[in-house]
């Protein structure tokens, strides 16, 4: 019976000590966590993923359809809760305002499209633009996460320079 | 062997255990999401209209260094076959023939000249060594002889369809060829030759035979 208030006496001597206001809490407010949005494209490594198209010398040009060297898994996952936040919209972006470029040459984005897994993140082109909407999603309150696996094909409709063309297309995903 | 007592101090120090357990990981957990540098491949925001940091993912396009030549068929030759009537046989009358690619039933084959490996241009030239003398009779063809009677290659006219360049001309010897020059690093000609038979003599009568070969090379 003793240990407790010899606890509350030294903890309230030292408070005093260093000043520190002792506050009657008369009323607690709790509220859910933060809203949250996690966006992830590819492997998470140190690295970032490179989706390579080789053409064969046979294939130059003739509009075959070049698949890419691996199918890239995009997930988006929202964490909305009634205290913080709430419902809302969710955006993919996708940023291929940057064409493939080997020393002067270019090839453009548009060249470039994919196929869905799932269906959840529909197949499409990139537009060359920096905003381009990839899809959207309503997140309830709750965890929300939308998923699909993309596999991209170089277009290979028209004759270029021979050399390495590289890219990066920067996604981003926006709650509203 | 527990004693009543003894097996309750232990399974309160237990569930003790696994809560602090559980919150410690909970902690490095939540100190590790936040104090870990940014993974490549992924980005989180926190906040009620927060936009994630952007996630790149790299395209990487590979064109081979290439010439490509091709005439007719994609993969083996054409045999044109010109016919004239017995009524025209000699008078100049162009005659048109038939077995190109291109265009069924006429004698339009598929040209092709592709490089782009950032040459100045592409020549392309014609062979005919191994019928130097023309288009040779076939023995027991008709009255003409193997090996003694033949047509030159001049009667064979070449015209362009859709062509920038006009096709090499063809000669005994072999000295018809085309130029093509390159547009940004690259030559890509892509059209169709027409061949007539001129009729400009009167040959044996036979069937003549002969094979051009065109080749393809990138000029520095």
């Amino acid at each position: 019976m003793q240990r407790p208030f010899l606890r509350l006496l030294i903890i309230s001597l030292i408070a005093l000590g260093l000043g520190i206001p002792l506050a009657q809490a008369s009323h607690i407010s709790i509220t859910g966590p933060p809203p949250q949005l996690h966006l992830a494209v590819g492997a998470l490594g140190a690295t970032v993923d490179t989706v390579t198209f080789t053409v064969p010398a046979n294939l130059v040009g003739t509009g075959t359809s070049i698949a890419g060297s691996q199918a890239v898994l995009i997930e988006v996952a929202a964490r909305r809760s009634a205290g913080s936040g709430g419902p809302t919209t969710v955006l993919l972006l996708a940023n291929s305002s940057t064409p493939l470029t080997s020393g002067t040459n270019t090839i453009p984005m548009t060249e470039i499209s994919w196929t869905s897994g799932s269906g959840i993140i529909p197949a499409g082109t990139f537009n060359g633009t920096a905003t381009q909407q990839l899809f959207s999603f309503f997140a309830p309150n709750g965890t929300t996460r939308q998923e699909d696996t993309h596999i991209f094909h170089y277009a290979n409709s028209s004759v270029y320079p021979a050399g390495t063309y590289t890219t990066t297309v920067t996604y981003t995903a926006v709650a509203l | 062997m527990f004693h009543g007592s003894n097996f309750g101090e232990f399974m309160v120090m237990s569930v003790k255990k696994s809560f602090f357990l559980i919150v410690t990981a909970g902690l490095v957990g939540l100190l590790s999401a936040v104090s870990q540098p940014a993974l490549a491949g992924s980005g989180t925001c926190t906040g009620a209209n927060c936009t994630t940091p952007g996630v790149d993912l790299n395209f990487q396009v590979v064109i081979p260094n290439l010439v490509r030549l091709r005439i007719g068929n994609a993969v083996g030759a054409n045999t044109l076959t010109f016919t004239p009537a017995a009524g025209i046989v000699g008078d100049s009358s162009s005659v048109s023939g038939t077995g190109g690619d291109f265009l069924p039933g006429t004698s339009q084959v598929t040209v092709k000249v592709l490089a782009n490996g950032g040459a100045t241009g592409v020549q392309v030239d014609t062979d005919v060594a191994a019928f130097s003398s023309g288009l040779e009779c076939q023995a027991a063809s008709g009255s003409c002889v193997n090996g003694t009677h033949f047509i030159a290659w001049d009667q064979i006219s070449v015209a362009g369809n859709g062509c920038s360049v006009v096709p090499p001309t063809l000669d005994n010897a072999g000295s018809g060829f085309a130029t093509y020059s390159a547009v940004g690093g690259i030559v890509n000609e892509d059209c169709a030759w027409d061949y007539t038979y001129d009729n400009d003599t009167v040959p044996v009568d036979g069937t003549y035979t002969g094979t051009v070969t065109y080749t393809a090379t990138v000029s520095p």
